[in-house]
């Protein structure tokens, strides 16, 4: 419950029945609760306030330094606080306090309570993403504060049609989650969807944006991720603008876009800055890059172990010349490949960077290598689970890609017992499993489960802007004119 | 009971194309060559003329009972005994056409693919598909097919590599009509098999958003047209490339002319096509279940999930059975049912139905409003 800015002065003052006591012992009298008398202008004023969340500078500039120079009692004139509301009860005033608002009650009668905003911020200045690195998108990520991050989307989305939604969850501490949107772009069946959610969690304390996660996602027993997360203003802009809903938690530099589907998470803002074709073809290349790092380690062993067959014979024989020095199955050499770089992957994430790179040349080219020269795995089974890894990274989502190791084990264990008829069935499943996800009541496998080829000039393939002016399914309200390349019929000059 | 309409037109032709084209495939040619000799296409054709004829009918009859499937519109035509009596053979033949694919399919991958595994394993597999692919409401079903129908144009694909081929010879067609016209008449009762599959339009009409309009009679027929297109190239393509004799003696001439196929990367084409075929014959297994399910569910009135299971478990019992008996039996009943339920009781429940005017109860309310 966030405190709304009354806009009458007289409701202000008549609704105030707070007292002091009360929020005192509520907080317990802990030590950095101050309080402060005032006497300027005949009257006696207190501030209460706690001393860590306030900033000194501006409770003495903008509160203080007024308030004795006062030449007549109306407050709300003389007070150049930035945000100055009424405090109805004890509990609006304690949730204030915390919140980083001071409270000031005149003495003499004890009733009038205002909450006016002296909060302090501590917060680090707007830096690139780590995570998300583009080439020639903005260098602009979100931050920790929910203020500050709320101000970086409306900077690239001017629109009346901003919305902004405030959400304080969490029963014994609190967190503030604000819903943004495009209130004639996004679905309101959607909106609705989310508000309800949301107002349905009753977690005790929001530790991270993954616990609201948790609870509004449509399928908990997926590997698939169902909200995109990002920490680029640029990429949630470009995203409400679709017609989607962001998110955004007080404290956390990630902000969770919802409805997402399969193939959001394999677009980055740089496809829209390159030339269409360009963009087509690395999202093509990222596809393709899943697909390839979801299936080639279960094809090599159906491949080596079942169907040598179907490779041509020069391979045969070259694959034979390594492979026939291991002692192992084809199932069991790369699982001791696959777990060795899962160890490395995970081990490299909280390196610092400069023993990182060591660390890489150390385990990557030195154990692979002697793991080759000592017989535990073949090259062949080096080359895929290298190929493999490398294709993981490929993805521009880390939760997308992290979808894959968890689908990559059960495909090569059913690829060693059935072979390629395995692999078909495995992938099968996990088409049925995907054509059965929903993100807030949307088909998640969209433009191919249910089929929609006309829906891929956005999804699987990125035609040039102009040419945008069809309806998709998943934002109703997009419209477009096709007028924007209208120069060339008036430019161009006929053969003769 | 009513049931909410959900298909378009296009998503019937998917249902429909889906259903249809199955495990028969590979096996066709071989069948179409015993009666009709080289001229098995021809019977394909006028089967395909035949089966339009008969979905005519069926949209006939289902036009009288808007979003009332067969399950509920039977026992509205002939009483209530003697419709569950209707029902209850229909979701056996169902069940009956579900075995027969579970074991061709799995007789095939044993010859071709996988010799050691043991038989019951490939048919537990199949089994825990039909189970999970089944278990859904019918909008996951029909927006899953939209996408696996991308597999067939994939076998159209492949079959270009054939014409690399040398052997390849487009004479084995002609004379065309010299294994004469009673013959290749006598060839449309054994291609009938392979265009079962169109039945279930009895249950899928009644999901259609419009099944009055001439449109939802569109989707079907643009179906059946696609599915004798194909079945006839199929055909075609087996006779230019396999001569009469080794005709005779390959069971599976599509997946045969595929392994002499070679291209740089793949050498054994047929082995990885088999596998993909999977997704087919996977669609088709679920049309059926999914729809002798609903009729097991409204039959003895239990849940949707728990009707699959029993399909499946059913399914799952008989085909083995019938499988390590090594009884042909079933390719034979299939044929007769084939008949019985796909074009006599329609009819008759047709007739019976203009004769007595029946009606649904339903849709005079909507007269009245």
């Amino acid at each position: 419950m966030r405190l709304k800015r009354n806009k009458s002065k007289k409701t202000l003052i008549n609704q105030a029945n707070i007292s002091l006591e009360n929020i005192k012992s509520q907080l317990n009298h802990t030590s950095d609760l101050k309080e402060r008398e005032i006497h300027s202008n005949g009257q006696t004023y207190i501030i209460l306030y706690i001393n860590s969340l306030v900033d000194q500078e501006k409770l003495e500039s903008k509160i203080i330094k007024p308030l004795t120079k006062m030449e007549n009692n109306d407050i709300l004139n003389e007070l150049y606080s930035q945000e100055i509301s009424t405090a109805e009860s004890n509990k609006t005033a304690t949730n204030g306090l915390l919140d980083g608002y001071c409270l000031l009650i005149k003495k003499d009668r004890n009733s009038e309570g205002f909450l006016l905003k002296t909060n302090a911020s501590t917060h680090r200045e707007v830096s690139e993403p780590v995570v998300e690195k583009t080439i020639l998108g903005a260098k602009v990520g979100f931050v920790e504060s929910l203020d500050k991050n709320i101000f970086l989307l409306r900077a690239v989305t001017k629109s009346t049609d901003f919305t902004v939604k405030n959400y304080t969850l969490g029963s014994s501490t609190t967190t503030n989650v604000s819903l943004v949107y495009l209130e004639h772009m996004a679905n309101p069946e959607i909106i609705k969807k989310v508000e309800q959610r949301i107002k349905s969690i009753t977690l005790d304390s929001i530790r991270s944006e993954g616990d609201i996660q948790d609870c509004i996602e449509d399928h908990t027993l997926t590997p698939f991720p169902q909200l995109l997360l990002t920490e680029r203003p640029d990429k949630a802009s470009a995203n409400l603008k679709d017609g989607r809903v962001a998110l955004i938690t007080d404290g956390s530099p990630t902000v969770i876009i919802l409805p997402a589907t399969f193939m959001t998470f394999f677009q980055t803002p740089d496809d829209y800055i390159t030339r269409w074709w360009l963009g087509s073809f690395f999202r093509f290349i990222r596809l393709f890059s899943y697909i390839i790092a979801l299936i080639l380690p279960a094809l090599y062993i159906a491949f080596v172990s079942f169907h040598y067959e179907v490779i041509p014979l020069e391979l045969v024989y070259s694959m034979q010349s390594s492979l026939s020095y291991v002692p192992f199955r084809p199932f069991i050499e790369l699982m001791i490949m696959q777990l060795s770089f899962e160890l490395l992957r995970e081990a490299s994430i909280r390196l610092p960077p400069s023993v990182a790179t060591t660390f890489g040349i150390v385990g990557g080219l030195v154990v692979g290598t002697a793991m080759v020269e000592a017989g535990i795995v073949s090259y062949g089974g080096l080359i895929v689970v290298a190929l493999t890894s490398v294709s993981s990274f490929v993805q521009p989502n880390i939760e997308m890609s992290s979808s894959i190791r968890v689908l990559g084990f059960p495909l090569m264990l059913i690829a060693a017992i059935f072979g390629f008829f395995g692999i078909v069935i495995g992938v099968l499943c996990v088409l049925i499993h995907l054509s059965r996800l929903t993100s807030f009541g949307f088909p998640y496998f969209s433009p191919i489960v249910p089929l929609n080829i006309k829906d891929f000039k956005d999804t699987i393939i990125r035609i040039p802007s102009w040419m945008m002016y069809k309806q998709p399914k998943d934002s109703p309200h997009f419209k477009q004119e096709k007028q924007s390349r209208k120069w060339k019929l008036d430019d161009s000059e006929g053969p003769y | 009971m009513t049931v909410k309409g959900r298909i378009s037109s296009v998503n019937l032709f998917y249902v429909l194309a889906q259903t249809m084209i199955g495990v028969g495939l590979l096996s066709l040619p071989h069948q179409t060559h015993h009666t009709a000799g080289s001229d098995g296409w021809i019977s394909i054709l006028i089967t395909g003329f035949f089966i339009q004829l008969i979905v005519l009918i069926i949209w006939l009859l289902c036009r009288k009972f808007p979003n009332l499937t067969l399950f509920d519109f039977s026992k509205v035509i002939v009483g209530k005994t003697l419709g569950t009596v209707v029902n209850f053979l229909y979701i056996i033949y169902l069940l009956t056409i579900i075995c027969y694919i579970f074991i061709v399919y799995t007789d095939t991958l044993k010859r071709w693919i996988l010799p050691e595994t043991p038989g019951w394993i490939l048919l537990l597999i199949l089994f825990v598909l039909l189970i999970y692919g089944s278990i859904c409401t019918i909008k996951n079903v029909i927006s899953l097919f939209s996408f696996l129908f991308l597999f067939i144009p994939l076998l159209f694909l492949i079959t270009f590599f054939v014409y690399h081929d040398p052997s390849i010879d487009v004479r084995y067609l002609f004379p065309i009509g010299h294994s004469g016209g009673w013959n290749i008449l006598k060839g449309t009762k054994d291609t009938f098999v392979s265009f079962i599959g169109y039945e279930t339009l009895l249950i899928y009409f009644a999901f259609m958003k419009r099944s009055k309009s001439i449109s939802a009679l569109k989707g079907a027929f643009f179906a059946i047209l696609f599915v004798t297109t194909f079945l006839m190239y199929i055909v075609m393509i087996s006779t230019m490339m396999l001569s009469p004799e080794e005709m005779k003696i390959t069971r599976e001439p599509v997946l045969y002319i595929l392994s002499a196929v070679e291209i740089r990367l793949l050498s054994r084409l047929d082995l990885i096509f088999l596998s993909f075929w999977c997704m087919v014959v996977f669609a088709t297994i679920i049309s059926y279940s999914f729809s002798a399910s609903m009729g097991i569910s409204k039959l003895i009135r239990i849940k949707h999930k728990f009707a699959v299971m029993l399909a499946g478990t059913f399914v799952f019992i008989v085909s083995i059975i019938f499988y390590y008996m090594e009884v042909t039996l079933l390719e034979k009943w299939l044929k007769h049912f084939s008949l019985i339920f796909g074009v006599i009781i329609p009819i008759l429940l047709l007739f019976i139905t203009i004769i007595f005017k029946r009606e649904a109860a339903s849709t005079d309310e909507e007269k009245e409003n």
